[in-house]
């Protein structure tokens, strides 16, 4: 019986939570989830712990914020809608913060920014793309990406480009290249660059420091990255904390142990770590 | 809720519905030779024959329906060698790797029932037939199978619902049926309840109409199940 | 033994068949010739129903040989003293030329009467099938179930089944009848209609081979009476003969009890 109304009134104590948001003040432990399968940023390892840039910097800011964390893996198409739901306080998936995102969620300040590039396979007819390693800003240089984009485009014309489901960089095919390219959509980015290694897609598009990682994996030995990147506007300033929009005491903390982290050096250190570069956002 | 929402939501829902009944439809048909071929195995009395058709069955009946289809596009397109075959053109493509895995499935689960009505089919009936004689085949094809088919529609029929629901798995080999264009709708939208309340609507009233079809084609192929009255007949005549 | 002038519509010599280790039939020689009625007799377990089936093949002789209007079945050793049949074709064909009766009727369910009887001729003899249709609809009415012929055959009594399965085998205009306990089936007030149906086919002229139980049709009927035992014929001779003064023992003490 006491158990019961114990869980009873754990419930309406949730209830009120999410319906207020102001009660979220004083929590000392929350929930992090992360999608486990988006290295460097998250990965799960074989014995199913999870690791990565998203958890270790994760683990080190609810260190500097005081409050004990636990990290759940849970996939990224559904990740959002979970958060709202209640299912868990945060989410750290190497996500970025884009305007569409932001009408339903919140984010805290950008913890790491890589921008958004192609891969091809070595010998393709798209290992020659131009502009390699130029860096284009959808926000301060809106018409340079453009310009980028149509010098690319009789190279993409008919290509099939492999993109991860509901992905920015989804959107920036719809965006920039719809009509040009046939995009096929992944549940994961290493779907994707599985069929770009047998050869059923011809390039795919997602996060550099992703990308980083798997063009060093034995299988995708094949894998090149290629041509311009690309940032900003629906791109997103970087990777950020996703919270509930009525969580604002704990944006604010995550925001606070994010800019010590920055400042200290940390994110320079643990991204150089994991990604091979500092990609602490300026 | 927002009924304008889930009007655009059917809208382009039903975009994806040609997709999602080929599937269903190419799996169901192949599938079923498959599985006549599998059932007439087990039943040959040729031991390699039933083995082999024992093994396929307890495989695919065994396994996840996510796995095979993972398997058959991720874990074919893995040999070098094979993306140098004729076969690479068809399993380059993930619709055709989507009807290869739903039809080698549903074919391990028709075969028995398919085993069942042929095994259902009274002796009797079948030495009438080579008594008139019949060659096998033409017993088979004009005696046993009609009599079996009778026999096993209704569990065949919960078979192909399955089906139309498994091709719902397609979406993870970038397949964009019904649910691969919810599982878009809800990533641009973040409205999952919504979305997956018109998508479930859709399969529910794709299943109804094969359900009709199928009680259909039941009342259709069982004249001799049901009471002479409604027979066409020119008197009754004394019993 | 009726001497009889016509041609052998059947012969069997030295046919033998074992199932497993029970040796059924023990190398049996008999004949019918055209026009004859010859009932088989026996109680169960003689092997009377086996003899009957081993000349249409369907059950295949271990040994012996079985000639159908002259033409005999092509049989192949296979091992461990047993046969198989040698020529598929020719067997389906004989069998086309035979008519079989059915204890248990064996109607095709999923058919109508009229589909039943029409069946094979349209489909193994390929005849057309207006003429089929005429000749069913003829068959029906001489087995006097003419208004049952869009029936199934589920709701028609055990009778009527069989007077059906007799058109049917009769549709495909057969060299030879076979029944095989063509009555056993029926309940008792049902065999009369099978009966009379018969007594006029074998009136008509027709050779018929029937294994039964029915002594009245054997003796009152038949134009000659076989009785086996035990895998082997016993005694076997014209009715009025073997009915009033048997010789052996057995068929005396069969007949009366």
């Amino acid at each position: 019986m006491k158990l019961i109304k114990t869980a009873i009134a754990a419930a309406f104590t949730v209830v009120t939570l999410m319906a207020t948001g102001a009660a979220a003040q004083d929590k000392t432990e929350i929930v992090i989830a992360t999608e486990g399968a988006f290295p460097p940023y998250n990965l799960t390892r074989p014995d199913g712990t999870l690791d990565g840039y998203d958890i270790e910097l994760g683990k080190n800011l609810c260190e500097r914020m005081k409050i004990k964390c636990t990290f759940v893996a849970q996939a990224f198409d559904g990740i959002i809608p979970a958060l709202n739901a209640g299912k868990f306080d945060a989410i750290m998936a190497g996500m970025s913060a884009t305007d569409k995102r932001k009408e339903v969620i919140d984010f805290s300040m950008s913890y790491g920014s890589t921008g958004q590039a192609f891969a091809t396979l070595k010998g393709g007819a798209l290992e020659k793309m131009p502009m390699k390693d130029e860096l284009f800003s959808l926000a301060s240089n809106e018409a340079g990406a453009r310009k980028a984009v149509e010098q690319l485009k009789p190279l993409l014309q008919g290509k099939t480009v492999g993109v991860q489901t509901a992905s920015i960089a989804a959107r920036f095919m719809d965006e920039y290249l719809k009509g040009v390219v046939q995009v096929r959509e992944y549940k994961t980015t290493e779907q994707h660059d599985m069929d770009l290694v047998a050869g059923r897609v011809d390039v795919v598009m997602a996060s550099m420091g992703y990308l980083m990682t798997a063009v060093a994996k034995p299988t995708n030995s094949d894998m090149t990255i290629v041509g311009p990147r690309f940032q900003g506007g629906f791109l997103g300033a970087g990777s950020s904390v996703g919270l509930r929009k009525t969580d604002t005491a704990l944006k604010a903390k995550f925001d606070e142990a994010i800019a010590a982290a920055k400042a200290d050096g940390t994110t320079k250190k643990l991204s150089t770590k994991w990604f091979g570069f500092d990609m602490t956002p300026q | 809720m927002d009924i304008l929402f889930l009007w655009e939501t059917f809208l382009s829902l039903i975009t994806a519905l040609p997709l999602t009944l080929q599937l269903a439809a190419s799996a169901i048909v192949l599938g079923a030779f498959l599985a006549l071929g599998l059932a007439l195995c087990r039943l040959s009395g040729i031991l390699p024959l039933d083995w082999f058709a024992r093994a396929y069955i307890f495989a695919f009946r065994g396994t996840p329906l996510l796995v095979q289809i993972f398997l058959i596009y991720y874990g074919l397109s893995q040999f070098r060698g094979l993306r140098q075959t004729i076969l690479w053109s068809v399993l380059r493509e993930p619709y055709w790797c989507a009807v290869i895995a739903l039809m080698l499935n549903t074919a391990a689960y028709s075969s028995e029932i398919i085993r069942g009505g042929l095994l259902s089919v009274p002796f009797g009936q079948v030495e009438a037939a080579r008594a008139c004689g019949m060659s096998r085949f033409m017993t088979f094809r004009r005696i046993t199978l009609p009599l079996a088919i009778r026999q096993a529609l209704p569990g065949y029929s919960n078979e192909m619902i399955s089906m139309v629901k498994a091709t719902s798995l397609a979406s993870i080999i970038t397949i964009m049926e019904v649910t691969g264009v919810a599982a878009r709708i809800i990533s641009e939208t973040y409205r999952a309840i919504e979305v997956f309340i018109v998508a479930g609507a859709i399969y529910l009233a794709i299943n109804f109409i094969l359900t009709q079809l199928v009680a259909f084609a039941e009342y259709r192929l069982s004249p001799h199940l049901r009471q002479p009255a409604a027979l066409p007949t020119t008197s009754t005549g004394a019993a | 033994m009726t001497v009889s002038t016509t041609p052998a519509a059947i012969t069997v010599r030295g046919l033998r068949k074992s199932f497993g280790p029970v040796e059924v039939l023990k190398g049996i020689d008999m004949e019918a010739r055209e026009g004859e009625v010859v009932s088989i007799l026996g109680s169960s377990g003689s092997g009377k129903s086996t003899m009957l089936r081993c000349i249409n093949m369907l059950e295949t002789p271990d040994a012996g040989e079985i000639t159908v209007a002259g033409e005999a079945i092509k049989l192949a050793p296979a091992g461990a003293g047993k046969s198989k049949i040698a020529d598929r074709k020719q067997v389906e064909r004989i069998r086309s030329e035979l008519g079989m009766v059915f204890q248990s009727f064996n109607l095709w369910s999923h058919k109508t009467v009229l589909e039943n009887v029409m069946e094979a001729p349209l489909h193994v003899q390929k005849r057309s099938r207006a003429e089929c249709l005429e000749e069913a609809e003829a068959l029906l009415a001489k087995v006097g179930i003419a208004d049952k012929r869009n029936h199934y055959p589920a709701h028609l009594s055990g009778g009527q089944q069989q007077r059906a399965a007799i058109a049917r085998a009769l549709a495909m205009r057969p060299k030879v009848m076979l029944f095989d306990e063509p009555t056993s089936a029926l309940d008792p007030e049902l065999v009369g209609e099978v009966l009379r149906v018969m007594r006029a086919l074998a009136e008509e002229g027709r050779t018929m081979l029937v294994v039964t139980h029915e002594m009245g049709f054997a003796r009152d009927v038949s134009s000659r009476v076989i009785f086996l035992h035990q895998g082997a014929i016993e005694e076997e001779g014209r009715p009025q003969d073997m009915f009033t003064n048997a010789r052996s023992e057995r068929f005396r003490k069969f007949i009366s009890g």
